[in-house]
């Protein structure tokens, strides 16, 4: 279980953000399940290298029952489809429907796994340099958010812990009782975290945040390796947007799910797409391997 | 001409009809270290922070602030960002980045300094403060003194001309208390900065200020050398008195009856001129050497028996992960019915995870805690470094009640509980406010209140001196005191030997996850000579068996 260093973070920002952008986008609009299941297996390859894997099936243990509660109750809400599995009060609940929840929740473990490696490239100063100019305030909210996260993890060990001692806890008593332990320590944690956030403010303030005409630390200087990702990038955009535009790979579940057929364009598609959505893994491998093939040279 | 200079400054908040500020003109040249000191309350921290405008409280002002001569209020925010330097009490709450380079480059990226520009003031700034070791840590892995030392340096890349500080020390321990006055002393001296910072804990920054600013409800009350403040303080015999440093007290003790005709800079500010002192004073007196020795208490009398073990740690061995090093080895040690038990010790030396054992919130792998006064685990209560943490309602006496409530106890005890001790006497005027609301001290005794309420046998305090003033240690003693009166067990762990000094009955030194050492505070303290108290320092070698102001007066006074 070997832990990569992060070489693609190392791009330049714009570039990196452009990318991500251009997978959600992508991820979001070609609605089709073979083009899902092969983005989800390089997300998930991609996290695999990364954080190895047992951090990887910690987060599937907490998703997948995700994914089959979705499946499960889409298709009592949603009567859509033509192909009835059996009747609930005269309501036929479909295959279509059942379908349709499993492809929403594969989704939205893509799209957690998208943001998990977005933000293994794209750290608080890299998100404050993309932002501070368009939203100073939502990228203070964001600074905020990401350094007070640790914080509040301790706070919440350190409150709840205190409180059991005064009897308020949440593994002890009825559950009434818990819950109400629960909202109190919250409570607690909340009004002893906004004390601490005025002085932020009053720091940040005290240090120009509201000046006009920032500039930033990291230059992140634009290298040729920057420029040919981002030409990559357009051009695999491109790529996708003649496919969504041309409807190659248009996929409906409603009324009937559209038949899946294979056929040389449809392959190619999807090995291109294997290329984009792996460009972090590749990048990353062949960094590794030139710094492997640096050291022998020694 | 004046850097900083006030006028007849007055200030009050709305809806308060009570001064902050009172008339307040100080001239301020530059190269001047000045303290500002006075009672909790006295208004230093408002006139700190309306010194540094775009931070000033909301509220009714009157008179004039100039910086180098102009109208604070004309200044440009530019210059007024870069050119005074503002660093807070809490070393957390004012970082903003999760990184340390980040956190140094955040003024000057507003400020919009080109980038080469940042990137060598970061670069001198780090490495003159000894930062690149964590350059690139997460800021939540640093030590309280690593952060605050981080912050100066994030307001020293703006390169200020005046640097304001408020109490930066209190939140730390001694050993980075003397490191971040050392690097202040550094930037005054070397550098030229003036320099003006609060502190209520004068022990080791007032030999090393140009000049004393004492303030008493909204006014200077005096605004001199440290030397005839000192001396002002003294005459007027008011509870700063105890704040003073330690070598400074001890001289006043000698020299009680006859220091008002004193020449003030005579007075001993530091340890090596109060030792010079003593010296003075024991020749010139012909003190004879029975004088000179405190007798050592009757050790065979202070033994406890074992009936009056309140707590019993038996080889305790703990460990957060099973594949993370032991934080605790083989730790034995018992505590007494109605006694005080101090465990000192650095930073990270594992004392609050001791506490966290003792008091049931994290178990041993092995070792075992007893509790032989009852087998109850509520009859051991915890009060955690942060008293506010205990609190979870909006009200004093609504959380006071919710507290009898979730124990399954009468309404009636709480009003019981506060008959029962002196100190409480004057809480219920604070019962309606919110428990945020209150000073340091005023939130300790509502804590303590609330343990009460439970009726402990063993309280466990985690540095309960830290950020208060010399007054509310004084309530801290008071209380303490009461309750080991009642047969109470108090153990603490804490960085202020002079607290535990005075007020333990038996101290513990940690030492990397180990009690090293246990014994009386007389015997601990004198013993060691640099992990001691001050006023051990002052005697040593001159007076035997003296570690506490105290206990110089009492031998000099027989």
């Amino acid at each position: 279980m070997s832990r990569y260093s992060n070489f693609f973070g190392d791009y330049h920002p714009v570039v990196v953000f452009i990318y991500y952008m251009s997978i959600f986008v992508l991820l979001i609009t070609i609605t089709h399940p073979a083009f899902l299941l092969v983005s989800l297996f390089v997300l998930l390859l991609y996290s695999l290298l990364l954080d190895g894997i047992k951090s990887l099936l910690k987060s599937l243990v907490y998703m997948i029952p995700m994914v089959l509660f979705i499946a499960v109750i889409n298709p009592f809400f949603n009567h859509y489809g033509e192909t009835p599995l059996f009747y609930m009060n005269n309501r036929p609940v479909t295959l279509e429907a059942l379908l349709f929840g499993v492809f929403t929740g594969v989704l939205i473990i893509g799209l957690i796994f998208l943001f998990k490696s977005f933000s293994r490239c794209i750290d608080s100063h890299r998100f404050i340099y993309l932002f501070g100019k368009i939203l100073p305030t939502i990228s203070l909210m964001i600074t905020m958010v990401m350094r007070f996260m640790p914080y509040l993890k301790r706070k919440l060990s350190a409150i709840s812990q205190t409180q059991a001692t005064l009897g308020v806890s949440v593994n002890e008593g009825r559950i009434k009782k818990r819950l109400q332990s629960g909202a109190n320590i919250l409570s607690i944690l909340i009004s002893v975290s906004l004390e601490g956030t005025i002085d932020t403010a009053d720091s940040m303030k005290a240090r120009g945040y509201q000046l006009k005409g920032k500039t930033h630390y990291n230059t992140f200087v634009y290298t040729s390796r920057d420029f040919v990702l981002l030409v990559s990038t357009v051009i695999l955009d491109i790529f996708f947007a003649i496919v969504v535009i041309r409807g190659s790979y248009a996929f409906e579940f409603y009324p009937r799910l559209t038949e899946v057929s294979f056929n040389s364009i449809t392959i190619l598609i999807l090995v291109v797409n294997c290329l984009f959505m792996g460009l972090p893994i590749i990048v990353n491998i062949v960094e590794e391997v030139r710094w492997k093939l640096s050291r022998r040279k020694i | 001409m004046e850097v900083i200079k006030t006028k007849n400054l007055t200030f009050q908040y709305r809806n308060n009809p009570k001064s902050i500020l009172n008339d307040i003109s100080l001239d301020i040249y530059e190269g001047d270290f000045i303290l500002l000191c006075g009672p909790s309350g006295c208004g230093k921290t408002t006139l700190l922070k309306h010194l540094k405008h775009l931070i000033a409280p909301v509220g009714d002002l009157s008179g004039d602030i100039f910086f180098n001569g102009v109208n604070i209020k004309e200044v440009p925010e530019r210059s007024l960002v870069s050119e005074i330097g503002f660093v807070f009490q809490n070393p957390e709450n004012q970082i903003v980045c999760d990184k340390p380079f980040e956190e140094m480059a955040f003024g000057l990226e507003n400020l919009g300094l080109p980038s080469n520009e940042i990137r060598r003031r970061v670069a001198e700034m780090a490495s003159f403060f000894g930062i690149e070791k964590y350059f690139e840590k997460d800021i939540h892995t640093l030590s309280g003194g690593q952060k605050q030392l981080l912050n100066l340096a994030s307001i020293m890349v703006m390169q200020p001309s005046v640097l304001l500080l408020d109490e930066p020390t209190s939140m730390l321990d001694p050993v980075a208390t003397g490191e971040f006055f050392s690097i202040l002393n550094k930037i005054n001296k070397e550098l030229g900065l003036t320099v003006i910072i609060c502190e209520h804990q004068l022990e080791a920054i007032y030999p090393i200020v140009d000049k004393v600013c004492y303030m008493e409800n909204g006014r200077v009350a005096a605004f001199d050398n440290p030397n005839n403040v000192a001396k002002k303080i003294i005459v007027s015999g008011s509870n700063m008195t105890y704040a003073l440093p330690t070598p400074t007290r001890i001289f006043t003790e000698l020299t009680r009856d006859y220091i008002a005709e004193m020449d003030p800079m005579s007075i001993p500010l530091n340890v090596r001129d109060g030792r010079i002192c003593l010296k003075y004073y024991v020749e010139k007196n012909e003190i004879g050497p029975e004088r000179l020795v405190k007798p050592g208490a009757d050790l065979e009398s202070l033994k406890r028996k074992d009936e009056d073990t309140a707590l019993k740690a038996e080889g305790i061995y703990f460990r957060y992960k099973k594949a993370s090093p032991d934080i605790l080895k083989n730790i034995s040690f018992r505590t007494y019915r109605s006694e005080i038990f101090s465990i000192l010790g650095g930073n990270g030396v594992g004392k609050t995870t001791l506490l966290s054992i003792l008091s049931g919130i994290n178990k041993p792998y092995r070792g075992k805690v007893k509790s032989l006064m009852t087998d109850s685990r509520k009859k051991i209560a915890y009060l955690p470094q942060n008293p506010e943490i205990m609190f979870v309602k909006d009200s004093i006496r609504e959380d006071l009640e919710f507290l009898a409530e979730t124990n399954d106890l009468p309404v009636s005890i709480i009003e019981e509980t506060v008959n029962k001790y002196d100190f409480f006497a004057n809480v219920p005027e604070f019962f309606d406010s919110n428990p945020l609301d209150l000073s340091g001290g005023e939130k300790q005794k509502m804590a303590f209140l609330k343990l009460m309420l439970l009726d402990p046998e063993i309280i466990l305090l985690d540095e309960p001196t830290k950020g208060l003033d010399a007054f509310s240690k004084k309530n801290l003693a008071d209380i303490l005191n009461t309750l080991t009166g009642k047969g109470i067990s108090v153990v603490m762990v804490t960085h202020d030997l002079e607290f535990a000094a005075r007020h333990s009955d038996r101290c513990a030194l940690m030492f990397n996850g180990e009690i090293v050492s246990v014994d009386i505070p007389e015997r601990f303290f004198s013993n060691n000579h640099f992990y001691t108290t001050a006023t051990s320092k002052v005697t040593k070698r001159i007076l035997e068996n003296t570690i506490t102001v105290d206990d110089v007066r009492e031998l000099m006074y027989i």
